[in-house]
């Protein structure tokens, strides 16, 4: 008999809103958190708009210093995604009521994250003395020292976040970051949930965090074409499933799960919000840009996930979609749901909350699990705004625009990412009789 | 017994290395002794210090069956993850095997890639040119985007490494990129037997591959001082892991990858089993990005937990491939989790590659883990080069490669983050 996994946690860093509450208020009203960008001059850049968070400062969630002091005094301001990460584990430990607590010796953490966003100042006063049109003179560059660059692009590896978080609760047991794209928080959930039916742990920190809102990162989105130009209208610029979307939006932020072991938390008297029921991961072997034509990966991550959790797609109550905004991720989508749900797929309600959220990155799928858990809490939809010219080739219930009132007992969140990667992952609304 | 609940055995080995870019010459020069350290080619250092590294040598993607269309999107960790992960296909008789496309995976640990120099330094210079010495985003965008290369972020995506060699492979099962710095492939080796233990997949491809020896990262890891700067003294003998000398590593490259399979699928098709998956256990010191707990409290923890979780007692491991980059905080670290994990008793035959590999970090347990198997199959372990004063009273091997049967052979991993694992590999019986 497997272990049962319930979600006694949460905690949300998004443009949407900072802290469960806010972020929900904002999804069910509908709001957009996609904007010009504000923290640098991006009229240089083809596209200027982002979906960024704001009016975020550490202190207001958590002690823990948001600069890194080493022995020698070198002082670094932690990047935002970690920083991020910090915050919202700090809510979601406290949520779960687990704060201070030496519960956490033997937990595990497990985090799907990107690299740390480059200081390009710092970078390009390293870099821009030795170089010319034909490039950079490394005899040049390597002569002085750079003991900030170096400090600094340690703490960009993408494993920090989940490594201070360890530091922070104290966290012994198996610590680990995977850094699949647009899938990787999802997966993070996923394989922290496996840790815990197969007694690895009774208690997890997961999920992701991500920003890629930086020049570097817009600009290297806008020229592989895949990201919305809409800069004139950036509420409108992410827009899942409508005819005229063109291309995501970039956004950032961070989503904290606490996962625990179903009868550990009982034991405590926690109050679960919901149990991952079922997970399945599958590669496209495709093209590392392109999803598979016939969306195969994503079909049988979908069909996997309702294998592990033994569950009949007549039984979903809803789906939180990949939904990037992009012409083919919403084509194949739509597509995979299909297959993977045969008839259910006409009847069951999908929404995609990057249409207000804009797209996390490694952050998306732990953001968009959070607005499933609180969906299925409060049994409301949050809508897919911008949606108001119907695709053909898009022809499901996509929740347009306003968010719905439902009863259901069973939602699934996709997230599909560059480099084929695709997961799903199921959640049951918690039955208090099933302990 | 097993920690798994089918067995998971070692059907394939695949490796691009500082010293050979395939299984055979990466584990005689271990044996043997040679060096990877050389002069860095990959870019001219001038007067700088280090002026060598351990770089892969001789690599030409082409004949690593490197679609050309495809290399200018793949950085070099991606193509040596493909070139290992192309050579462990073939050693395993993969291909026209009749693996079903759905249950195989990849499962890769991989390091952080920093900026093309050359590439970055023509955009920063284009932008001064624009507007002056000081950083401007508005001129980075409007002049200096146009000195990048369209698909520059391909070769940027982290993923992509295992995705390249996914599609290649047509391995649509499970795939993950674990990114926890020197364990990282430790730990795609560990999730994988995981993987295939409870039947998620038949076969996967797992491993690690990390190419630093780059400007940005050697001014990185120099100015942690975690770097040999040393220029009193030959390459070969600068890395001196577990050495009271060790002043630094010297920073490698490579890829490694093992095919790992359901002992009940090598069986059905008749595959050569290399070892047999044993154990797998990770774990943390929390203590931040930095340094280890000087008393290698995570890598202890791993051992530990591997050897129970396997049913394997201390005195049953034949050998510890030990992961000491010779730099002296994380030397000390790993001496005193071995010796507090074994006690003095039991302790086995200890040996560091990096002595000769140089660390090639996300790599570095994954060319450990073929080392493993090697040994296993061959009865010999490498020797630790320039190891003259030890730092602590363990049986290190030196010298020359030591004849020794071998049934249980013990990777450790530990790094910055305070990422520790530990994988146990056996000899495979029936």
């Amino acid at each position: 008999m497997k272990r049962r996994v319930a979600i006694t946690g949460a905690g949300i860093v998004s443009p949407v809103g900072i802290g469960l509450e806010a972020f929900w208020r904002g999804l069910t009203a509908g709001v957009s958190g996609v904007a010009r960008i504000s923290r640098y001059d991006a009229s240089g850049l083809p596209v200027r708009i982002a979906a960024e968070v704001r009016g975020f400062r550490l202190e207001d969630y958590t002690d823990v210093c948001p600069a890194f002091v080493s022995e020698d005094g070198v002082r670094i301001t932690l990047d935002r995604r970690t920083q991020y990460a910090l915050a919202a584990a700090e809510m979601a430990v406290g949520d779960a009521q687990l704060a201070g607590a030496g519960a956490w010796r033997d937990a595990s953490i497990y985090l799907g994250a990107g690299e740390g966003d480059n200081d390009l100042a710092l970078l390009s006063g390293m870099m821009t003395p030795c170089s010319g049109p034909n490039g950079c003179d490394t005899t040049q560059l390597l002569r002085g020292t750079a003991r900030r660059f170096a400090v600094r692009d340690q703490l960009m590896e993408p494993t920090a976040p989940a490594s201070l978080l360890a530091a922070r609760y104290g966290i012994r047991g198996e610590v680990t970051t995977c850094l699949t794209a647009c899938a990787a928080s999802a997966q993070a959930i996923g394989e922290a949930a496996r840790r815990i039916q197969e007694g690895e742990c009774d208690l997890a920190l997961t999920g992701g965090a991500h920003s890629m809102t930086a020049p570097f990162d817009v600009l290297g989105f806008a020229m592989l074409s895949a990201l919305s130009s809409r800069n004139d209208a950036p509420a409108r610029a992410s827009r899942p499933f409508d005819r005229h979307r063109d291309g995501f939006v970039l956004g950032e932020g961070a989503g904290i799960l606490v996962l625990e072991e179903w009868a550990h938390a009982r034991r405590r008297g926690a109050r679960p919000y919901a149990e991952i029921v079922g997970y399945g991961s599958a590669n496209d072997a495709y093209r590392v840009t392109d999803m598979h034509p016939d969306a195969r990966g994503a079909t049988r991550a979908i069909q996997l996930a309702f294998d592990d959790a033994d569950v009949d797609p007549r039984d979903l109550g809803y789906v939180n979609a990949h939904g990037t905004s992009t012409v083919e991720n919403d084509r194949a989508e739509t597509s995979a749901l299909h297959h993977a749900l045969g008839d259910s797929a006409r009847t069951t309600p999908i929404s995609s909350t990057k249409s207000m959220t804009g797209h996390a990155v490694a952050a998306a799928g732990a953001m968009e699990l959070i607005a499933v858990t609180l969906a299925l809490r409060d049994q409301v939809l949050p809508p897919t705004i911008n949606l108001e010219t119907p695709d053909p080739d898009c022809d499901l219930d996509y929740v347009p625009n306003r968010a719905r009132a439902h009863a259901f007992d069973v939602a699934l969140s996709n997230s599909f990412g560059f480099g084929g990667q695709n997961v799903a992952l199921l959640v049951r609304r918690a039955q208090e009789t099933s302990a | 017994m097993t920690m798994f609940r089918r067995r998971v055995v070692v059907t394939g080995l695949g490796v691009v290395s500082p010293i050979g870019n395939d299984v055979t010459a990466f584990w005689s020069s271990l044996l043997d002794g040679r060096s990877g350290a050389a002069p860095i080619a990959a870019f001219p250092v001038g007067g700088a210090a280090p002026a060598y590294a351990a770089e892969v040598k001789g690599f030409t993607p082409e004949s690593a069956g490197l679609p050309r269309k495809r290399l200018k999107m793949m950085g070099r960790q991606a193509q040596l993850a493909f070139a290992a992960a192309s050579a462990a296909s073939l050693d395993a008789a993969l291909p026209g095997a009749g693996v079903l496309a759905t249950r195989l995976g990849m499962l890769l640990g991989v390091g952080m890639l920093n900026a093309d120099v050359d590439e970055f330094g023509r955009a920063f210079h284009a932008a001064s040119v624009a507007a002056g010495a000081d950083f401007d985003e508005v001129a980075f965008g409007r002049s200096g985007a146009p000195a990048l290369f369209p698909l520059w972020l391909l070769r940027h995506i982290p993923n992509l490494a295992a995705a390249h060699a996914a599609i290649a492979l047509d391995a649509q099962g499970p795939s993950n990129t674990i990114a926890t710095g020197c364990v990282a492939a430790a730990n795609a080796i560990g999730e994988a037997a995981r993987i295939i233990g409870r039947g998620e997949a038949d076969v996967i491809l797992a491993g690690g591959t990390d190419a630093r020896v780059s400007p940005l990262a050697t001014i990185r890891y120099r100015d942690l001082g975690w770097l040999a700067t040393r220029e009193d003294a030959e390459p070969a003998t600068v890395s001196a892991p577990f050495d009271e000398a060790a002043a630094g590593f010297v920073n490698g490259e490579g890829a490694g990858v093992v095919v790992l399979e359901a002992l009940e699928h090598a069986r059905a098709r008749g595959a050569h089993v290399h070892a047999e998956v044993a154990g797998y256990a990770a774990a943390n010191d929390a203590c931040g990005m930095l340094t280890p707990d000087r008393a290698g409290a995570a890598l202890h923890q791993a051992i530990s937990r591997c050897l129970d979780r396997a049913d394997i007692s201390r005195g049953a491991v034949d050998v510890v491939f030990a992961p000491a980059p010779s730099v002296a905080p994380f030397d000390r670290a790993t001496a005193a989790a071995l010796a507090s994990a074994f006690g003095g008793s039991h302790a086995p035959a200890i040996t560091a590659t990096r002595s000769l590999l140089g660390h090639t970090h996300a790599a570095s347990s994954a060319l450990d883990c073929v080392a493993a198997v090697k040994s296993i199959g061959d009865s010999r372990i490498p020797a630790t080069a320039n190891l003259r004063r030890p730092i602590a009273t363990l049986p290190f091997v030196t010298d020359a490669a030591r004849h020794a049967a071998i049934r249980t052979a013990l990777v450790g991993a530990y790094g910055f983050g305070g990422h520790a694992a530990a994988l146990a590999l056996r000899g495979y019986d029936q």
